[in-house]
């Protein structure tokens, strides 16, 4: 069993179209949404709900109004200024900013009253869904919700649970963008990474930061590059930057306007037959599944 | 006056908002306009503005040392730390920086004053006047790889902001703790997206989140022209302004790919963008 | 000699054992002087945001043990219980008295590092 993350440091280059090109190309492999703050793969895989968990992590505060002195060390001391004054008909009191709470405990810790009470933080929701193209772990991350990484390891978790009870060839992550705690999250024990690079200055800078985390990580990767027809010197310069930097550079993909036909439609861009960008996504599964 | 340009989806076009906004207000105000890019993980603003002259600041968080010689190994820092960074074995603390948050709840913890603050390295902020337009400052942050702890260098690219100037944050993408951070003391959001599927998905969780910080926003709706309308139909149920709509075109995105915008150079870019300029100035006596 | 395992539930060297180190329901100390069992609970440790690892590492190390068996150990653990001068050994046997015999046979290997990577 492998275990292939697709990541594109930059958002919007395509990510999640070619995962779920890859979930329909793919014979036995379970899917894995680790973009837990946009999840969008069940969007195109026409998805039935088989089980749903809530999510908790860390903690939250709660001031019990009716047992506080107001002496105001707690908001003294929060770290986050998750603390605020509230003055309601002349009578002030304290309150935590949930959105802005990191639950680091001191204010638990160091009420002299001890009327901070905590509870189990609810972050969002993790399921298990079933689509025809395979099994489905994703999750949703409530607004503003902390610990996103914690909740992309659940993810995971679930689907290489998933894929070894039903010994499964691949599991398929499609991962957030960006290089921080969720990226690191995807990656951590994988197998292979699948860079979808596009060809752009940005997507450039984007992709060379997402490589030194992989190579962090030690993580080979994998990289293609989507709208490559947008900047063919951009491309070629891409390429060679993968090839300097000892990673495998697996091709192009043009760019299409069926790839958003397709997401409107809900369906994987590859089930449909005239897409260019279908085509060339194939060739490069082809290329995937032989590593 | 903050406001923050921001997006539940990736690469919706959020930076080519705050980059061409920027310069929109700047040039109907004449006043100086400070661009925050608070996409700290992948921060892109400045490929769009150069920067001939950069001042680069370590931006760190709180760490801890402990001195094991006053160190009992009584464990209570360890009790305190809600995010596991110390463990106490055979007496004696064993810390992993790279899981501490900095908030200091060890060092109040400790009956010995064992533990003292020191500062830790988390990345980089950048900051320098722009080429294309001296009246813009330009400031970004740049987590070192590796790193998970990309709110508070959010921070540090957050006091960058001067009172007498128009701030515009370009905030990193999604929903969660970075996302937040970016966007909670803004006075006004713009939520970039597209008229498609996933464009749609990310905007109503985006539009949870600004609505849960109570925070006044609208929509931009970028790349027109490639999806259909049910973005549209979305912010009239919603009763959610739509701003201003940008065009799709080939040039605009050959632009893009060459690190420019399309700010004066195509035509209906521009005036949309014009468009929403004037609309923020006029609104909030920019 | 006590010896630690991560368990999903109590039932003395019946108990099924976790693949987590971190997130394991609980901890089974069993004893070779008087094939004892005692049980603990790791569910303070269950929602932590990240570290749990590190904590089973701390709770199993209180328990004054001497050796850990596990299906995987990370850096961060595998580093505290190093310095606890704890021994640990990899198994990835799925019943409590199954490694316990493979234990006394010398059948099992003690690990020399983490076998998987960090992770939160």
């Amino acid at each position: 069993m492998k275990e292939l993350v697709v990541l594109s440091g930059k958002g919007g280059t395509g990510k999640t179209s070619i995962a779920a090109s890859f979930a329909a190309l793919a014979k036995r492999a379970v899917l894995a949404d680790c973009d837990v703050d946009a999840a969008d793969l069940f969007l195109l895989l026409d998805v039935k709900r088989l089980h749903e968990e809530k999510f908790y992590s860390g903690i939250l505060p709660h001031i019990v109004q009716e047992n506080c002195s107001h002496c105001g060390k707690c908001y003294h001391l929060c770290p986050s200024d998750a603390i605020t004054q509230k003055t309601e008909s002349g009578i002030m009191h304290y309150e935590i900013q949930d959105l802005s709470c990191e639950g680091c405990g001191i204010c638990i810790d160091h009420c002299p009253q001890n009327c901070i009470q905590e509870s189990e933080r609810f972050c969002g929701y993790i399921y298990l869904s079933q689509s025809q193209y395979g099994t489905l772990s994703h999750a949703k991350l409530l607004p503003g919700g902390e610990n996103s990484g914690k909740l992309v390891s659940a993810v995971r978790k679930q689907a290489q649970i998933f894929a070894n009870a039903n010994q499964l060839d691949w599991i398929i992550v499609d991962g957030s963008p960006g290089i921080g705690c969720p990226v690191i999250s995807s990656i951590t024990g994988a197998d292979l990474v699948l860079l979808v690079a596009e060809p752009t200055i940005s997507g450039i800078h984007d992709m060379n930061r997402v490589i030194s985390v992989c190579q962090f990580f030690h993580i080979p990767v994998l990289v293609c590059v989507n709208k490559a027809d947008l900047n063919e010197d951009n491309t070629n310069r891409i390429k060679s930057i993968v090839l300097e930097r000892n990673e495998t550079w697996l091709g192009t993909i043009p760019y299409d306007e069926m790839v958003t036909t397709s997401q409107n439609k809900g369906v994987p861009v590859v089930t449909i037959p005239a897409s260019k960008a279908g085509k060339e996504i194939i060739t490069i599964w082809e290329k995937i599944s032989h590593i | 006056m903050r406001i923050a340009i921001a997006s539940g989806k990736g690469g919706t076009g959020k930076t080519t908002v705050t980059v061409s906004l920027s310069l929109a207000i700047q040039e109907l105000t004449k006043k100086p306009v400070t661009i925050l890019d608070c996409d700290v993980e992948e921060p892109n603003a400045h490929i769009f503005l150069s920067l001939p002259k950069k001042q680069l600041e370590t931006a760190t968080i709180q760490s801890c040392s402990f001195d094991t010689e006053t160190c009992t190994g009584c464990g209570r820092c360890s009790d305190a730390c809600r995010f596991n960074a110390i463990a106490v074995v055979k007496k004696k603390p064993i810390f992993f920086s790279d899981m501490c948050h900095g908030c200091g709840g060890c060092i109040l913890a400790c009956p010995e004053n064992a533990i003292t603050g020191t500062q830790r390295e988390i990345g980089t902020v950048i900051s320098g006047d722009v080429q294309e337009n001296p009246s813009i400052d330009l400031h970004y942050g740049l987590l070192n790889v590796g790193e998970i702890m990309a709110p508070p260098l959010i921070e540090s690219v957050l006091a960058k902001e001067h009172t007498d100037s128009i701030t515009i944050i370009d905030s990193p993408p999604g929903t969660s703790c970075p996302m937040v951070q970016a966007v909670r003391t803004s006075d006004y959001v713009i939520l970039v997206t597209e008229p498609t599927a996933f464009g749609l998905n990310d905007l109503k969780i985006a539009v949870e989140t600004v609505r849960l910080l109570q925070i006044p926003f609208s929509v931009i709706i970028n790349r027109e022209g490639i999806g259909d309308d049910r973005v549209h139909r979305f912010c009239q149920q919603e009763n959610i302004e739509i701003l201003t709509e940008i065009p799709q075109s080939r040039n605009v995105a050959i632009l893009y790919s060459k690190g420019q915008t399309a700010w004066k150079k195509e035509q209906d870019f521009t005036k949309a963008v014009q468009k929403a300029g004037t609309l923020l100035v006029e609104r909030f006596h920019l | 000699m006590r010896i630690a395992f991560c368990v999903q539930n109590d039932k003395g060297v019946d108990s099924t054992i976790d693949s987590r180190f971190g997130r394991s329901p609980g901890f089974l100390v069993y004893d070779t002087d008087d094939e004892s069992t005692t049980y603990f609970t790791n569910a303070q440790n269950l929602s932590a945001p990240q570290g749990a690892g590190i904590q089973s590492a701390q709770t199993i190390a209180a328990q004054n043990v001497q050796a850990v068996v596990a299906h995987n150990c990370g850096p961060k653990a595998y580093q505290v219980l190093l310095q606890a001068g704890i021994e640990v050994y990899m198994s990835q046997d799925t019943i409590v008295k199954e490694a316990v015999q493979k234990f006394k046979n010398g059948e099992l290997e003690k690990a020399a590092s983490s076998n998987v990577p960090g992770h939160w």
